[in-house]
């Protein structure tokens, strides 16, 4: 079967394209939020996003605030174009 | 008791390519690696979902984004924080230049503080030029020019500090009635989900 055009396999996978969902609604997000909302352990999401940050979709930094010390992942350029294709692609399967 | 190879003829084929490389202690159950390498997930490309797979995986993305956004909600206070500061700006133009120089530092100093205080209240960070943000973001931009502009033809006139008052009590209001309202934008949940069949 022929790929749809703009269909990434990598972010298809049910948690990476619930991840990538996320961070393309904001600038970052931190680790804590990301881990909350998508209801998985630690190891799980950070498997995710050194899968994410292999493939360059995702920039990880470590930011202090108020002596508390955050973990904010954001999407990158490319990491915004793939997942807008990815989407966009969905969109052209699913026929709308 | 050493364990021979039994199963498929590409599980075999894997077996003995890992007891070659030793990637795998001596003896080790076929069955075990097999599982192992199951679980590993496959490099090969899987075939494109079907449309309702693909519904699916929309309304999922669209689910996961409106869990997030529900995250930008930071307390009312923070956005009169953001008012008063800026209240403080249009304020500094009638003040005496050591207060007025005072003023101006505590603004910029308070910019740096609410932008991180953002980040500790919500866990998220959210780019107040993008296209959703825009108008919002020029709109409180032009409002504290407004107040600067006001204060400053004001400070020569006999009611000047009146005036100032005013213009810095009406930026601070409505920067965080704007605020609020921006908040409330950005926590909206997306229409774009549709149901599957």
């Amino acid at each position: 079967m022929k790929t749809v055009e703009g269909f990434d396999p990598i972010i298809h996978s049910p948690i990476r394209l619930r991840l990538c969902a996320m961070l393309f609604a904001v600038e970052s997000a931190t680790f804590t939020v990301l881990r909350e909302e998508l209801e998985v352990a630690d190891s799980v999401l950070s498997k995710h996003i050194s899968a994410l940050r292999v493939v360059g979709f995702v920039q990880v930094s470590k930011s202090s605030v108020n002596s508390r010390t955050f973990t904010d992942i954001r999407l990158t350029k490319s990491g915004r174009t793939a997942y807008s294709a990815h989407i966009g692609a969905l969109r052209a399967i699913a026929g709308e | 008791m050493r364990c021979r190879p039994r199963g498929h003829a590409a599980e075999q084929e894997t077996y003995k390519l890992a007891m070659t490389r030793n990637l795998v202690p001596k003896g080790f159950p076929m069955w075990k690696l097999a599982a192992s390498i199951a679980c590993m997930g496959t490099n090969k490309q899987p075939d494109d979902p079907s449309a309702n797979e693909a519904r699916t995986a929309i309304n999922s993305a669209s689910e996961a984004r409106d869990r997030v956004v529900a995250h930008a909600r930071a307390p009312w206070w923070y956005f009169a924080l953001c008012g008063v500061l800026c209240g403080v700006i249009a304020a500094a133009q009638i003040l005496p230049p050591d207060i007025s120089y005072f003023a101006i530092i505590v603004f910029c100093l308070g910019v740096v503080a609410v932008g991180g205080l953002y980040k500790s209240l919500t866990g998220i960070t959210i780019k107040i030029f993008a296209r959703s943000g825009l108008p919002y973001t020029i709109s409180a931009i032009a409002v504290v020019y407004l107040g600067i502009f006001v204060s400053s033809m004001a400070a020569h006139s006999w009611n000047s500090v009146l005036v100032a008052i005013l213009a810095s009590l009406a930026v601070a209001v409505a920067i965080t009635a704007g605020g609020l309202r921006w908040q409330r934008q950005v926590a909206s949940p997306s229409p774009t989900t549709f149901g599957t069949t």
